[in-house]
């Protein structure tokens, strides 16, 4: 069967109900006071955009909308390849789980905040015969718990400005195999326009320890640099494709992406590819979210 | 050329509110959330009326934003979608006992916006694939691996 015939097939049989279902659909309308809250946004919308006109701290350059940030899907579980699992037994083996242990909410109108703070835990750890006790794990809930408060302080100082301030953040398991953890925290700012940012922490179990880019390349000083020409050239690729835009530096972007940071976020996808994440605006335009870069094989490979 | 974007915004967004409100309902199930959607998209539309190239893109333009804010409440709310079924909101849409709107409703976010454009709001794949922001045929495959979802969902009756 073709696409066509199998798209005619469907809506055919259903016939009845997707016409039924469509009339449904059709006579949604919006309740009376819905016109108010719109011409309330359009206004609002105005408002806001003399004001920055006024104070001309527009920082986004390009044409484009504001589009939401890219999302993250979660990836399944990879296995760790079997002579890595085989040379290093996990210390802290079973996996992670990760709870709300702190919830931070605001609201007046103006200003909002919906904040999870997450803490992580051996999965049975507390069971003495477990006996697990992972260092790693502590540190990457203090580490995670200091940057999170700093946001919420950072929000609480700006309330006393004028203006709508919304802070969101939440948190995502990336990764949990017997090897490897992966935590990832989002956070969405919004001054006027909104700021998506993300930050990563990542524990190596066989090791029981907190993992930074640069601990992956222990062996190869010049990561900075290949990582970087490697992301210039896939940005480059995009650009000549027209699929994206980004700042690279050069004569008319002269503070354009040159080269990443030594503890650039990064995860380890299902392939065991490397995968750069910048935030928000770090390299392009906000419409292209938070882009990601993945490393070939020849840079780095689970 | 920049005012005349916001003021050809502003009037559709006056004049298309109800077609924007459907799309937002027919992801979020309730007026509140749905009002919620339109509003901060309205709010979008006008504040970042410049950044839209020409004018007569404006509907598409604004479908657009409409479609990432929804998607955006959909992933913040995904956690919570398990409580839904169990609270007591007198506002939930009333066709929900038709299987087709459930088997649509269990398509995945991306598919469903795609079945929605195309079928309830009658548009063209050039349309959607405008609205959505991806090419034409990554629209295509999308729709067909949805329409074979609801297949199966459906049965073969």
């Amino acid at each position: 069967m073709t696409n066509k015939e199998i798209e005619g097939k469907i809506l055919n049989s259903r016939d009845e109900e997707f016409v039924k279902l469509k009339e449904e659909y059709k006579k949604v309308s919006m309740p009376k006071e819905g016109m108010n809250k719109v011409e309330e946004a359009i206004w609002r919308a105005k408002m806001d955009k003399k004001r920055q006109r006024r104070r001309k701290t527009i920082r986004n350059v390009g044409l484009c909308t504001a589009a939401a940030a890219v999302v993250i899907v979660g990836l399944p579980n990879f296995h760790a390849d079997i002579a890595y699992a085989m040379g290093n037994l996990p210390l802290v083996g079973g996996f992670f789980q990760v709870v709300t242990i702190r919830n931070y909410q605001y609201d007046d109108g103006n200003h909002t905040a919906n904040v999870d703070i997450p803490d992580v835990s051996v999965k049975g750890g507390e069971t003495e015969s477990n006996g697990v006790n992972s260092q790693a794990v502590q540190q990457v809930n203090k580490s995670a718990e200091e940057y999170v408060s700093q946001l919420i302080e950072q929000f609480q100082e700006d309330i006393t400005e004028e203006g709508y301030r919304g802070l969101d953040v939440s948190y995502e398991t990336i990764t949990d195999t017997d090897t490897w953890f992966t935590l990832k925290i989002s956070a969405v700012e919004t001054k006027g326009s909104g700021y998506e940012f993300y930050r990563f922490y990542h524990i190596d179990k066989a090791q029981d320890k907190v993992m930074e880019l640069k601990d992956l390349f222990a062996d190869n000083p010049d990561y900075v640099s290949v990582i970087s020409n490697e992301i210039k050239k896939q940005m480059k690729e995009q650009m000549d494709a027209g699929t994206s835009v980004y700042f690279i530096e050069n004569s008319e972007v002269p503070d354009g992406f040159f080269q990443i940071k030594e503890d650039e976020n990064f995860y380890i996808n299902a392939n065991g590819n490397l995968v750069i994440v910048f935030n928000e605006y770090e390299v392009g335009p906000g419409c292209i979210g938070c882009p990601e870069f993945v490393m070939p094989d020849e840079i780095f490979k689970r | 050329m920049r005012t005349d974007n916001e003021a050809v915004i502003n009037e559709l967004l006056l004049k298309n509110y109800d077609k924007y409100y459907r799309i937002a309902f027919r992801y979020v199930h309730n007026e509140t959330d749905a009002l919620d959607i339109v509003q901060e998209t309205a709010y979008k539309a006008i504040f970042y009326s410049e950044k839209l190239r020409k004018a007569e893109y404006a509907d598409t333009w604004i479908c657009r934003i409409l479609i990432n804010e929804a998607m955006e409440f959909f992933r913040k709310n995904s956690r919570d979608y398990v409580d839904l079924e169990n609270a007591d909101t007198g506002k939930e849409e009333q066709y929900a006992d038709i299987d087709l709107a459930k088997a649509i409703d269990r398509l995945s976010p991306d598919e469903k916006k795609i079945v929605v454009l195309r079928y309830f709001e009658d548009m063209s794949l050039n349309q959607v694939a405008e609205v959505v922001g991806e090419n034409l045929n990554t629209i295509k495959s999308r729709l067909y691996r949805a329409l074979n979802k609801l297949k199966i969902t459906l049965g073969d009756a």
